[in-house]
């Protein structure tokens, strides 16, 4: 069975995500929405598997703006709904977040938002915190999948006491930590959408309205401060009179370190509620505490409040955390870390022990493009088009966009030289072009992102008939994230149809004429095509390189060739690796390429062969 | 019942760490331990670096494990051990496969390959308790090629018995793998459990 439908009672190992996916249940979800991003992607994917059993709508959208705004009219509606993303998608939707503000909500709504403190796999280390403050919403954040999981539902009881979007927070290590999840009960709610017209709420066109409206969510704000105490969204064990204060995952690296230390006097408030800070909370722990410890990853955004509250409240504590450098801003928390400022502070002696250094390193491992991924085959035509034409590669940009084919960076190709943010590619690309750049500009991007945001930046080329070449990058699937369906499926998030949106009619409705669609494993056909659009002066070029995702169409089985080295032919040049570098190629220096068993037969290396010593069958 | 038991698993994208430890951490659930996996995903598919750290026991906290903190390491691809050496101390038991997947950083020129001997000699600093096994050959012995974790299960639930049963372990491998694969699956961690003929430390 689903573990997202195991009885309640039931004890099941499940991830962070899995537990927000179960909680939204648990909480009488009927409508989520989002956009793929590590690492909040695996709430809607799990859902997603039993949306249809539960009548849930449980959807992947266009960006997160989209996704926000619907989930935010179904809550209008008076359904519990919840939006998922990652740190930067809530930078895309944060108009909507803050006329949500205004407006409240009926039905609970849910908003997460997952951080990834390191980066892991996001572009900035962003702590998406400071949008509380911003948009004046509550910021819940949980230290455990189990919290996760319950917070989520606490949640919707406090978004609709309030009437208010909950900002829900969560980092990597929430998100991404598998723990032992004590379930609760299933809440089916069936509630009939109403939307009842309210121009006060929903009309932002009215300058009084919103004066009105501003008054009104300060006051919904005060309201969650009084009900701070009622939702036990804060831990606080009250010890001694030296106290940490602390969040989110780093609650689980403060427990082990003060065993590892012995130090089991040491009082404790871990902060669930983040916005408002609980005062009733925190005076009482700030009454006992003479020394206290902020331990938060990132930003001192509980840090710096606390300071500023504790003055309010007139009293005399001392303070250490990020202020005075005993804690980093930048990555990710530890057990060392914590277990070492800790000890520092309150003098104990640490028992971590110094990190050995190895006397033999291992070799970089970067993650790269798969064998046979049609986008090494984009680039590397690319890169051949640019130089028989006559151009020297250092001249000609190659704006790159977010998604897998941002690996093209790697060794050998090294061909994108920006990635910046979703869509910016072909907007970097048009304001190089309108300053002046007098060489061949080139825009890549791919086909979840171009819908995400490539749009517009497109519809704005066409619009100043701007000469850049687009290439659009389609693979069928949102790969980077873990193959999520986009607008131009015909897939939806539980695999039932949707309607395609076709990619080709999008580029030509818009006004493109000079559009082409080309087969990247085509090499030869993919320069060809490229060089037209490289030496192309008037406005627009599009160029759709379409073919499916090297690892949807192995588990569809799809089968191409047998790919195998003459040797008697091969010179060892190793041209094949200097340039293509597909990793189903090894190299023997004994007997040049070997292909290993990785290879999806997509052939690609033959054409890259300057002696054909590889031949397919 | 033990109060913690931290175990490090790495190795490269597409080797099935992760199926190895969400197998070995519902394993622990149905102990009845507090478990917690800490993993880094993202890259998984893309031939990154794959890490994951299992913890379970009566009281365990946080998803990472500390630094000199693992009972045991085991590692798919013998140069991915070299990254997480950190975690190792004199107590820890190294479990290592004997093959590795160059990553294109050599292929192309950029780095140079350490020897499984390497490996061995910089855990042989720290502890003598490192077992190396051709899990690879077992797992085409096995009739899935791809059964290398399972084969790595198998060996890891001989070395601990007493802390893992090897019914539950068996049960909850044929629980978590494809339906039509069970067979080989559990030929892989039988092959892995009854392993005699291994290098130790070399």
């Amino acid at each position: 069975m689903d573990p997202l439908l195991s009885e309640s009672g039931s004890k099941v190992l499940m991830m962070g995500n899995e537990a927000i996916a179960r909680g939204a249940i648990e909480g009488g979800v009927q409508f989520v929405s989002g956009y793929p991003g590590t690492p909040s992607s695996e709430v809607i994917v799990s859902l997603s598997r039993v949306s249809s059993k539960l009548g849930i709508f449980v959807e992947w959208f266009a960006n997160e703006k989209v996704a926000f705004e619907a989930a935010f009219s179904a809550s209008s509606a008076g359904l519990r709904s919840m939006v998922t993303m990652k740190a930067p998608g809530i930078n895309v939707a944060s108009d909507a977040l803050l006329s949500a503000a205004y407006a409240g909500v009926n039905g609970g709504m849910i908003i997460l938002v997952a951080d990834d403190p390191g980066p892991h796999t996001t572009q900035t280390e962003q702590d998406s915190r400071f949008y509380a403050l911003l948009s004046n919403l509550p910021l819940i954040e949980p230290s455990t999948p189990q919290e996760a999981k319950d917070m989520v539902i606490w949640g919707f009881e406090l978004s609709e006491e309030v009437n208010l979007p909950v900002i829900l927070r969560t980092t990597t290590r929430v998100n991404h930590t598998s723990s032992d999840v004590l379930l609760g009960d299933l809440k089916i709610l069936n509630r009939k959408p109403v939307f009842k017209k309210d121009p006060p709420r929903y009309v932002r066109a009215s300058m009084r309205w919103n004066l009105d409206r501003h008054v009104w969510l300060n006051k919904r704000m005060s309201q969650v401060q009084s009900l701070a105490s009622k939702y036990p969204f804060d831990i606080m064990l009250l010890k001694g009179d030296y106290g940490i204060i602390t969040s989110g995952v780093s609650y689980t690296y403060v427990l082990e370190s003060l065993r590892r230390l012995g130090f089991e006097s040491c009082s404790i408030l871990r902060i669930g509620l983040v916005n408002p800070i609980s005062m009733d909370n925190l005076s009482k722990f700030l009454s006992h505490c003479r020394k206290v410890l902020f331990v938060e990853e990132l930003e001192p955004f509980i840090e710096e409040r606390v300071r500023a509250l504790s003055t309010i409240m007139n009293l005399d504590v001392e303070f250490h955390g990020k202020f005075d450098g005993i804690l980093p801003r930048e990555g990710e928390f530890n057990i060392e870390i914590v277990e070492n400022a800790i000890a520092h502070i309150f003098g104990f002696k640490s028992f971590t022990p110094s990190i050995k250094s190895l006397s033999v390193e291992p070799p970089p491992r970067s993650p790269v493009m798969c064998a046979g991924c049609p986008h090494r085959n984009s680039y590397y035509a690319l890169l051949k088009a640019i130089r028989d034409l006559g151009f020297k590669v250092d001249e000609i940009p190659v704006f790159g966009d977010i998604g897998c084919y941002a690996l093209s960076l790697q060794k050998p190709l090294e061909a994108i030289w920006t990635e910046h943010c979703m869509g910016a590619s072909i907007s970097m690309a048009l304001g190089l072009k309108l300053s002046g750049y007098d060489k061949p500009v080139i825009a890549t991007i791919g086909d979840s992102t171009l819908f995400h945001a490539g749009l517009p930046a497109l519809v704005d080329a066409v619009h100043f008939n701007a000469n850049i070449v687009v290439m659009i990058l389609d693979n069928a699937t949102t790969a980077m994230t873990g193959h999520q369906p986009h607008p131009g499926s015909s897939v939806r998030a539980d695999g039932s149809p949707a309607r395609a949106v076709d990619i080709v009619s999008v580029v030509k409705g818009i006004g493109v004429d000079k559009v082409e669609v080309i087969d990247p494993y085509d090499i030869p056909k993919t320069i060809d095509v490229l060089k037209r659009a490289l030496l192309n002066r008037d406005g627009v070029y599009v160029v759709v390189c379409r073919r499916t995702c090297a690892i949807l169409s192995r588990r569809m089985g799809e089968k191409f060739h047998v790919v195998k080295v003459n040797y008697d032919v091969c010179r060892k040049c190793k041209v094949c690796i200097s340039t293509y570098g597909c990793p189903a190629m090894s190299w023997d220096p004994a007997r040049g390429p070997v292909i290993q068993s990785s290879c999806n037969g997509c052939g690609s290396c033959a054409y890259v062969c300057p002696f054909k010593a590889i031949e397919v069958y | 019942m033990i109060n913690e038991f931290n175990v490090v698993v790495c190795g490269v994208g597409g080797q099935g760490i992760l199926t190895f430890s969400r197998i070995l951490a519902s394993a622990a659930v149905k102990l009845g331990y507090n478990v917690r996996v800490g993993e880094t995903l993202g890259m998984s598919q893309r031939g990154g670096i794959v890490q994951s750290f299992i913890r379970f026991g009566l009281g365990v906290l946080s998803p990472l494990i500390p630094v000199g903190g693992a009972d045991v390491v085991v590692s798919l691809d013998y140069i991915e051990a070299l990254r997480v050496f950190k975690y190792a101390s004199r107590d820890s038991t190294i479990i290592i496969n004997s093959n590795t997947i160059p990553p294109v950083s050599v292929l192309i020129g950029d780095g140079r390959m350490p020897s499984l001997s390497d490996v061995v000699k910089v855990y042989g600093e720290v502890t003598n308790k490192i077992y190396v096994l051709d899990a690879d050959g077992l797992a085409i012995k096995a009739g899935l090629p791809t059964a290398t974790n399972i084969v790595l299960l198998g060996f890891l639930c001989k070395l601990f018995q007493e802390i893992l049963p090897p019914n539950i372990l068996r049960d909850t491998v044929a629980e978590n793998v494809p339906s039509r694969y069970v067979r080989e699956n559990i030929l892989a961690f039988d092959l892995g459990f009854n392993v005699n003929k291994f290098d130790l430390g070399l």
